[in-house]
């Protein structure tokens, strides 16, 4: 029989052997499922390359009708008082012309790190028609693309999921939100759980498009444009 | 219930995509009660030294008042403020960048002060648990080891991937249904003694009124149960049922812990600054070594959920600051790997062991409780200049809460009454508070106004104010 100290430490060496277990388990299904973010997509690029990032969601790279492209997933959790979100950058790397930074942020709360706005230094007045939570920014407005090339484009943020729309001199790119955590685990433990985190091909394409349109809109004359 | 369905707006390609959730045992946990829960496990039992038992539970409900007209309002602001950030960013837009300061501020010590409380106790809990098995151990290396490892998950973030199992921790508001069905309510004189036990009020009704300070206790935190979504706005009803829902569970764990603890202990015990867990004390009581230790786990894991909550929310509220400008911009600085705000999370955590360490648990029960008290103190205010320049109709709100103004007026009245609650036995401390907030507000109005980014503060797609 177990003197009663010798029990104490036994079932305390159980408990650390139970927890140590739980851990490794959920840490091996967390990694398995955030390496096959792009399983179901990956057919869509030629090439293609997934890179993947330790303690992170992977990365894409790879060609989409001729297009360099890279999708890029972004976990934020820093909003206060609001549910994480899983972001998709969706950028297309074609140059754009002009030297300025033209950027379209949805809702903004000033935490969104994954956004140039908050260091662009110039503030357009949106226009009439344009979704009034929106802010329009730009790094200098006279080098920079002329906001009505994306008047045809607004529809896009008729979908609340769409953030974030960013035309640079190397490419266009628009922020996306995959999923958004699951409101109980985050009240009781602040854990973030996405239930959906795969991109599912439709809507890589759909989005994909959706940025080369906006850029080809940015390379028609303006002649043309108007 | 909080999310018992989410529709998806229509995604880029036309398609619908319908998500019902199927409702599990997570789901009523997750009312919200998840971190406020550790209010019934410790702290409350201070009211009972102020205003005797039934003082306390005059106090449990009338705070409960305090509190559902709190949840009122802040359903209303956080299905309308799009913005994330609660009454922070309706402080923006209604009052102006020197309220959103002050409330930020309130926010971050609630919750640091809070933090520092439930590693106190997990320590302290640990000491005892050994002492019970005949080990002689100290408690403050497990409060640093408590703090450590929460600091250290949150410095993580989401890739942390210490996933709890849910089965375990919903076991913290079990472990007091399980103790209250050990006492067998249904025959009184069996185990509680509340015939021997209960007495008139010691103190008469001033008492009672000093009592309210450590009703707050019961409470504190379940403003932090509005998550905004991203979407404009949660679907009309789903924030304030969950967060009422919230409110409901917790008086009723409040009435049972309440009705269990003055049942096996006696009053003067129950409230004694040195009593840490009364509800595990009470446990104890029974001498049924299934119920003590159910309750020690119960104790410990609210504890710990409180915790990391509070180690997560207020280094948010640091970061956002740190993000407007309001506090140095290098506290908004977001690790180049973790995503997460890990200089707001290292510069608070020093504060909440030296707290936690050093300070009796009453006394940071109560620098936690006044500045909760000074936010809710506000909430009337920000209500009703948020009406008044934007009246019902004039932009969409998610909810409207009805009757105002009514629930800001009995805020208003409840918040006075215990500010002259805290005043009664801790008027030090409420001095010392308010000449914080005061010299941090001259700083701020004085010399970190010119780094704001006025432009910047107001972000909603309102129509201008009326009368402006």
């Amino acid at each position: 029989m177990l003197a009663g100290s010798h029990l104490d430490v036994l079932v305390a060496l159980l408990a650390v052997a139970a927890l140590t277990w739980l851990y490794r388990r959920d840490v091996r299904g967390d990694r398995t499922a955030r390496e096959a973010m792009f399983g179901q997509c990956s057919a869509l690029f030629d090439p293609v390359l997934i890179k993947p990032r330790l303690g992170d969601y992977p990365i894409l790279v790879g060609r989409y009708c001729g297009h360099d492209v890279r999708l890029e997933p972004v976990s934020d959790t820093l909003a206060w008082r609001k549910l994480p979100s899983l972001w998709l950058k969706v950028t297309v790397l074609a140059r754009n012309p002009g030297s300025g930074v033209l950027d379209v942020l949805m809702r903004p709360l000033g935490t969104e790190y994954y956004s140039p706005s908050a260091d662009l230094p110039e503030r357009i007045p949106l226009p009439p028609d344009w979704p009034r939570e929106a802010i329009l920014c730009t790094s200098d407005r006279s080098t920079a693309p002329d906001p009505d090339r994306l008047t045809p484009h607004l529809h896009l943020f008729d979908d609340p999921k769409m953030k974030e729309l960013v035309i640079t001199p190397e490419g266009t790119r628009i922020v996306y939100q995959l999923d958004q955590a699951a409101r109980p685990y985050y009240m009781v433990m602040r854990q973030v759980k996405f239930a959906r985190s795969t991109v599912q091909p439709d809507l890589a394409r759909t989005l994909l498009d959706s940025v080369i349109a906006v850029g080809q809109s940015m390379s028609i004359p303006a002649r043309q444009a108007a | 219930m909080s999310d018992a369905a989410i529709t998806q707006s229509p995604p880029v390609t036309g398609e619908h995509v319908n998500l019902l959730k199927v409702l599990g045992p997570i789901h009523v946990w997750g009312l919200g009660v998840g971190i406020v829960l550790v209010g019934e496990f410790m702290g409350w039992n201070y009211g009972v030294g102020k205003g005797g038992a039934f003082g306390a539970l005059i106090s449990c409900w009338v705070i409960g008042l305090l509190y559902t007209c709190v949840a009122m309002i802040d359903s209303e602001i956080t299905s309308t403020v799009a913005a994330a950030g609660g009454q922070y960013a309706q402080a923006k837009h209604t009052i102006g960048p020197l309220m959103a300061f002050n409330v930020g501020l309130f926010m971050v010590l609630t919750y640091t002060m809070l933090n520092a409380s439930d590693i106190q106790v997990a320590g302290q809990l640990v000491q005892i648990g050994a002492q019970q098995l005949g080990h002689d151990i100290p408690w403050q290396p497990f409060t640093v080891l408590a703090l450590a490892m929460l600091t250290l998950l949150n410095y993580r973030g989401v890739f942390a991937t210490l996933t709890v199992n849910f089965v375990i921790t919903a076991a913290a508001f079990l472990t007091i249904i399980v103790l209250f069905i050990g006492v067998q309510p249904w025959n009184p004189t069996a185990v509680l003694l509340h015939k021997e036990l209960l007495t008139s009020l010691p103190y008469g009704w001033l008492g009672v009124i000093a009592s309210l300070h450590f009703g707050i206790w019961y409470y504190l935190g379940i403003e932090g149960t509005c998550q905004a979504a991203e979407e404009v706005r949660s679907p009309g009803r789903a924030l304030p049922l969950g967060t009422m829902s919230g409110m409901i569970t917790l008086l009723i764990a409040a009435a049972i812990t309440w009705y269990v603890t003055v049942g096996l202990l006696p009053w003067e015990y129950i409230g004694w600054d040195a009593e840490l867990a009364p509800l595990y004390d009470a446990a104890r009581m029974t001498a049924s070594p299934f119920i003590i230790v159910v309750l020690f786990i119960g104790t410990l894991l609210s504890a710990i959920a409180s915790a990391n909550g509070c180690i997560n929310d207020a280094s948010r509220a640091w970061f956002s600051m740190g993000r407007d400008r309001y506090l140095p911009a290098w506290f908004g600085a977001v690790h180049p790997k973790y995503r997460t705000p890990y200089r707001s999370i290292l510069f608070l955590t020093p504060i909440a062991a030296l707290f936690a360490l050093y300070i009796p648990l009453a006394q940071i029960i109560t620098f936690s409780i006044l500045s909760g008290l000074l936010n809710y103190t506000f909430m009337p205010l920000n209500m009703w200049k948020f009406r008044r320049k934007w009246p019902v109709g004039t932009i969409r709100r998610g909810f409207e809460h009805p009757f105002h103004p009514v629930p800001a007026i009995v805020l208003m009245i409840l918040c006075v009454t215990t500010f002259f609650a805290v005043y009664l036995g801790y008027g030090r401390q409420l001095l010392a508070m308010m000449g914080f907030y005061i010299i941090a507000s001259v700083w701020f109005a004085f010399y970190r106004y010119r780094y704001v980014r006025r432009g910047n503060q107001f972000t909603m797609p309102w129509p201008r104010p009326q009368g402006y």
